[in-house]
């Protein structure tokens, strides 16, 4: 494990613990306006979560809108729904059995599910490519070097793994040579002996872009095979996911977007009618 | 570690744990304004779940942060017309306790 | 309409207008019989609006106009020897028929021919007399028009029937005539006798009407299936059993015969039908002299004479013809004898009579018998006009037994009375002699039954029975003229009865008279003489009627002396003379009723001296003494007044307007009655003269008159002019030894015995009442005390009758009610109880049953529903709640279907499949 392993280890335990505390303290408390703020806690925990998650976008979006906007005006209705002198023991809760055995049920058969049941492991595409009469079958990896990187899709962080596979090779393979290339970037290199199965080999540093990688498979005698991914744009690294999401809203998107702007619109004067002080008698 | 697995799975629990706070919240609390609190740990949590999983697994790409932050623009719609209506409880009944909004009790 | 216009249609009608040789035509043939019934119409409609004077005068005046075309035709046919047809068209005609009984053809057709012409002589100028007498004694009637609208009803139907030239047409008067007597019998209905009177004139004679009918119908289909002739006419009739008399089986000749013969015994009241002729002396005596002396009894003989050709075919028909005749008139003769109702000994008379006639077409002597109803009518009409007159004068008494010493007071009267009883007795040379003889002559010497074995022996029987019966007759008309006018009167001023009491058995009035109140004198209300407008008197009388008087004799035997009848005047204001009840003890007593015995001092009523039996057979007019037992005897009540159904009405006669009268003596009646009685005393005297047989020089003319109907030719009978018969020998007669030259001597003795049995029942009755006052009879009475009642009870004929007849069809009514009501009601309230019961178990199993399940559905639903309805708390928490349970079992449901394969091969390894 590296000592940066270690630490993002560390941090997401630390901020796991702060939104769980947060979402139980907002279960549980009795006084709405620590469950308020209860709920900023769990609200920036999940920003920061997102940011370990390189989501960086959506961790400003949270953090803004949510945190910002909604939790401010939470607050506020905390303040405006509660006579001052009330809000030490303004949050009473009904806790029936009913309801703690249920939320009990969801959370463990999710857990079943998540833990037990769910392969969150998907393996990659192959590809097969002749070359020099052997079927050599190419595979790409995230970062982690088990999960499958779909051929077009995006590499996580700069860092990609390849993998090769070649059952029968004609002649002595000894090792694989990796190369990714991109379009404006060096070629990266990587050699790894060969080995029954699946061979991988991992590149990092990466830059950002479309990267096409070949593999060269060679032994004693030289080159026995070359196999190139099937085309361009194999995979794309980002660093960042701001581009692809703003390119995601642009694109397919682009009608829910404007939608969503509608409707956050008529929200916005629903709710101001909804709230209008009524004119007594 | 007590979690060596793969950090979706950090996040999916996470996310699970947090999911059943907010429900819990709302299935016990009586003010109307921790509903909505309720409400919003709810969409947190499945907005970590999102996220975990568009940044865990490419699988198709980017939708998962997509959806996320079109879930973060409804729950802002959302809590602003909740909160429109509880103001608008509290200004009808004077509190906003939810067990006394029952005149759809049989 | 008017008349020509009348008239007119009745031209426009008729298609085959047959005229006899005097060019008579049809419209006025047909006035004789529809005149009266105009009068009817008019009388009805209009008449009863118009003053008495205007309805006598139109009613007189149709039948005055009748008789004068009666005259007419009587001439013309007497003229032209041919009968006069006037046929006015087809009454029963169905077209397309050729044979059979829907062949036949009836017409509206009438036939004057000789027979015809008598009868309507008789009629119309009997019954003009008859409606010139009632305006005087109905004067004071209420109902005038009403009454004179039936006589003139009954005139036009009388017609009809004589001149009709079909049984049908002659059917509808027959029927009519009995219509009409029922009418005018029960006239004055408000007693209820008087309505039970007419009712049984007409329930008898409609007995005798079935068997009419049966007869003629048997008649008119033997005649078309035989001979293929379906008609009904006479004159075709009588061609087709002509020329086929051989051909025409006994048998069925006798049961036509006998069948038409019943039809006549009830409308010529012979026995066993006669009942209804006494108890019809309850309608006005104008009526009985009409109806019941002089036209409608005589439809039965008329009706045997003119259909001769068929019971000549029958021996056996004619012998009972003869025999029941013969059986009446001695049956009835001998009930005459014993009663004391003045138009109770007449109508018996009539019963003798009309016997005598039916003796007389029984034999095949038509024309003696058509003869003899020639003659009866004029001198019985004239007995009834006279009995009418005498009770008019005693102011409505009818007892015989009360009357006397009229001679001086009513003169007239007596003088054609006598005359009349005298001709009625057959003293030569007045009509009943001859009539009366030719009948007995020609019963000793038919030759009708020869070959049967009736030969020989039958007619002389008839004879002597009908010489008996002549002898009876006289003998009780003698008493009756005696008792009426010659005998010591018994009316006068009141006194007390004090006379011995009636001898129980003959007061069977006594107990029934308890009850009756005093006639109240003047006229009541409706007209009607104020003692009729009390029901309760008359209650039964006959039983005293007819009661030889043996009351001192039966005092010895049984009674006590019931307690004299305090004095009182018999009336208010009719001061009806009485005998003297000083006079009653002494004499010997004829009469004995429960008269005067009961010292009731209710029951009075005028015109009844109040108690006769002691003195009633007194001839001595010396003793004149009033008497004025209050307590009028029931008897007199009784015979006064209607009583028992059986003697039914009889006491209105005196009733009828005399209200009015002053009574203190009997006196004469107005002119406009003792015209007829005198008309008809004068006809008694001549008619006889038509028919004085050839054995006394005389030419018969009647008998010639009539020979074209009574002979039986085959040939057609207009053809047949038969010449005026004065003196004519060879008129085919059936008497051969009749006409011409050698005369029987038996029939000079025969008529010798006749005169002799009148003189001797006259003399006979001279002596027993004139002389010894009654007392052999009184004697004769109370030795055979049985005898006499046996008779005066008018040989119990009537409750016979009564429990024979009627009491088993009303027990059978009684039946028939009953099963009607238990059974068959019963049924159908029995059906409807069960009906109910049904729709009781339905009703329940409905209430019980299904109502049951469908609340008990909804109250389930209730039930579950109140459990369930506890979950809608209003609480949004709760209801997130078990949103999420049941999301949350949605879901494990779906994790196990997706991992079915496994968990199932789990499961199965686990329990080891």
């Amino acid at each position: 494990m590296e000592a940066s392993d270690i630490v993002l280890n560390v941090i997401f335990y630390v901020l796991a613990a702060a939104a769980i505390a947060g979402a139980v303290a907002v279960a549980v408390s009795k006084n709405i306006v620590r469950s308020a703020f209860a709920l900023l806690a769990v609200l920036f925990s999940a920003a920061a979560l997102y940011a370990v998650m390189k989501a960086d976008f959506i961790a400003a979006a949270q953090v803004l809108i949510y945190v910002g906007g909604i939790l401010v005006l939470i607050i506020f209705a905390v303040m405006l729904t509660h006579r001052i002198t009330d809000v030490k023991l303004s949050n009473e809760s009904t806790p029936g059995p009913a309801a703690f055995c249920a939320c009990l049920c969801l959370l463990f058969s999710l857990v079943v599910v998540i833990l037990f049941t769910a392969r969150w492991q998907r393996e990659s595409d192959e590809v097969v490519v002749r070359s020099g009469g052997n079927e050599v079958f190419l595979r790409q990896y995230q970062g982690d070097g088990s999960t499958g990187l779909a051929f077009g899709g995006a590499a996580f962080e700069g860092s990609v793994v390849l993998g090769v596979r070649v059952d029968r090779p004609n002649g002595d393979v000894k090792y694989v040579t990796f190369t990714a290339v991109s379009g404006k970037e060096k070629p990266k290199t990587v050699v790894i002996p060969f080995q029954l199965g699946v061979t991988k080999g991992a590149l990092s540093d990466l830059a950002e872009g479309d990267w096409h990688w070949s593999a060269v498979l060679s032994g004693a005698d030289g080159e026995v095979a070359k196999a190139e991914s099937p085309a361009a744009r194999d995979f794309t690294v980002n660093r960042g996911i701001t581009k692809t999401v703003a390119r995601a809203l642009a694109g397919p998107y682009l009608l829910a977007f404007e939608v969503v702007s509608v409707l956050l619109l008529a929200a916005l004067v629903g709710a101001a009618f909804l709230a209008r002080k009524e004119v007594r008698e | 570690m007590i979690f060596t697995r793969h950090p979706l799975e950090h996040m999916l629990l996470l996310s699970a744990i947090v999911f059943c706070c907010g429900v819990y919240t709302i299935l016990t609390r009586k003010n109307a304004v921790s509903i909505l609190m309720g409400v919003e740990l709810v969409l947190n949590a499945a907005n970590i779940n999102f996220v975990a999983f568009s940044q865990y697994t490419r699988i198709g790409g980017v939708h998962g942060n997509v959806f996320t932050i079109f879930v973060i623009l409804l729950a802002a719609a959302e809590a602003a017309v909740a909160l429109a209506i509880i103001i608008g409880m509290y200004q009808n009944f004077g509190k906003v306790d939810v067990d006394q909004a029952d005149n759809m009790k049989e | 309409m008017s008349l020509s216009a009348f008239v007119s249609v009745l031209q426009e009608h008729g298609d085959n207008v047959a005229h006899a040789a005097g060019s008579i035509s049809p419209t006025l043939v047909w006035m004789v019989p529809l005149l009266p019934v105009f009068g009817f119409v008019f009388q009805i409609f209009i008449g009863q609006k118009l003053p008495k004077p205007i309805v006598a005068f139109v009613s007189c005046g149709v039948v005055a106009a009748s008789c004068l075309i009666a005259w007419i035709l009587f001439l013309n046919v007497r003229a032209s020897h041919q009968p006069i047809v006037a046929d006015i068209g087809p009454w029963i005609q169905i077209p397309g028929f050729k044979d059979g009984w829907l062949s036949v053809i009836a017409r509206h057709k009438l036939v004057v021919d000789q027979l015809t012409c008598v009868m309507i002589l008789v009629i119309t100028n009997i019954g003009f007399l008859i409606h010139v007498y009632s305006t005087g004694y109905m004067a004071d009637e209420k109902r005038f028009a009403r009454y004179f609208s039936y006589l003139n009803l009954f005139t036009g139907f009388m017609l009809i029937l004589v001149m009709a030239s079909n049984v049908l047409l002659m059917f509808v008067g027959w029927e009519g005539v009995g219509l009409c007597s029922y009418l005018l019998i029960g006239f004055w209905f408000e007693k209820k006798e008087n309505a039970a009177a007419g009712m049984k004139a007409f329930v008898v004679n409609r007995v005798g009407d079935l068997a009419f009918t049966i007869g003629a119908l048997t008649l008119f289909v033997f005649l078309g299936r035989q001979f293929h002739v379906w008609t009904i006419d006479f004159e075709e009739m009588k061609q087709v059993i002509l020329t086929h008399k051989d051909a025409i089986p006994v048998g069925l000749a006798t049961f036509v015969g006998i069948m038409l013969f019943i039809g006549a015994t009830g409308k010529s009241a012979q026995v066993p039908l006669y009942v209804w002729l006494p108890d019809a002396m309850a309608g006005p005596t104008p009526v009985s002299a009409l109806i019941h002396a002089a036209t409608m009894v005589t439809a039965g003989v008329y009706m045997i004479a003119r259909l001769n050709f068929l019971f000549t075919l029958s021996p056996t028909a004619m012998a009972v013809v003869t025999g029941i005749g013969a059986l009446t008139a001695i049956f009835a003769g001998s009930i005459g004898v014993a009663q004391n109702d003045i138009k109770k000994v007449l109508a018996y008379s009539t019963v003798s009579q009309l016997g005598f006639m039916f003796m007389g077409v029984g034999v095949g002597a038509y024309a003696a018998g058509v003869f003899h109803l020639f003659t009866h009518a004029f001198f019985k009409a004239c007995l009834f006009l006279g009995s009418g007159s005498v009770i008019h004068g005693m102011g409505g008494e009818q007892d015989i037994r009360k009357m006397g010493g009229l001679k001086s007071k009513m003169p007239i009267t007596f003088w054609t009375f006598l005359i009349a009883s005298l001709a009625l007795s057959g003293v030569p040379p007045l009509a009943g002699f001859f009539s009366k003889d030719e009948i007995l002559w020609q019963a000793w010497s038919t030759d009708k039954f020869a070959g049967t074995a009736l030969a020989g022996w039958y007619g002389k029987l008839i004879w002597l029975v009908g010489a008996t019966a002549a002898a009876c007759t006289a003998f009780y008309m003698t008493r009756l003229v005696i008792k009426t006018f010659l005998d010591r009167p018994k009316w006068g001023t009141a006194t007390a009865f004090s006379g011995g009491g009636l001898p129980d058995w003959m007061d069977e009035e006594k107990k029934k008279e308890s009850k009756k109140e005093p006639p109240k004198s003047g006229t009541g209300p409706d007209g009607m003489p104020a003692w009729m407008e009390d029901d309760a008197i008359g209650g039964d009388l006959p039983q005293d009627e007819s009661m030889l008087d043996l009351g001192n004799v039966r005092k010895k035997k049984k009674d006590p002396e019931p307690p004299p009848p305090p004095p009182k005047p018999a009336h208010d204001d009719e001061s009806h003379p009485a005998i003297p009840s000083s006079l009653l003890q002494d004499e010997s007593l004829l009469d004995l009723g429960a008269v005067g015995r009961k010292p009731k001092a209710s029951h009075e009523d005028h015109g009844h001296a109040s108690d006769l039996p002691h003195d009633e057979s007194m001839l001595d007019l010396g003793k004149v003494g009033g008497h004025g037992a209050p307590s009028h005897d029931a008897h007199d009540a009784h015979d006064a007044h209607a009583a028992t159904p059986h003697d039914a009405g009889h006491g209105h006669d005196s009733g009828h307007g005399h209200g009015g009268h002053g009574h203190g003596e009997p006196h004469e009646s107005p002119f406009s009655m003792w015209l007829a009685l005198v008309v008809l005393a004068a006809g008694s005297i001549l008619v006889g003269f038509l028919g004085v047989p050839a054995a006394l020089g005389g030419s018969n003319r009647f008998e010639h008159w009539l020979s074209p109907v009574t002979e039986a030719h085959a040939s057609h009978g207009a053809e047949h002019a038969e010449k005026p018969a004065h003196g004519e020998p060879a008129a085919h007669g059936s008497e051969p030894a009749k006409e011409g030259h050698a005369h029987n001597p038996m029939e000079y003795v025969l008529m010798l015995v006749s005169i002799g049995a009148a003189f001797g029942g006259i003399g006979f009755a001279w002596y027993i009442y004139g002389k010894r006052q009654g007392v052999p009879a009184q004697e004769f009475a109370e030795k055979h005390r049985e005898l006499y009642e046996l008779v005066h009870d008018k040989y119990r004929v009537d409750e016979l009758y009564e429990a024979a007849v009627v009491t088993p069809l009303l027990n059978l009514n009684e039946g028939t009610c009953r099963f009607d009501n238990e059974v068959v009601d019963g049924a159908v309230n029995g059906a409807a109880w069960v009906g109910k019961k049904v729709a009781g178990g339905t009703g329940l199993v409905d209430n019980e049953v299904v109502d049951a399940a469908v609340n008990g559905a909804a109250v389930a639903i209730q039930i579950v529903s109140r459990r369930v309805r506890r979950a809608q708390t209003g609480n949004i928490k709760e209801y997130l709640t078990f949103a999420l349970v049941g999301g949350l079992f949605v879901i494990a449901l779906f994790c196990l279907y997706l991992t079915r394969e496994p968990l199932l091969a789990k499961i199965r390894e686990l329990f080891g499949s």
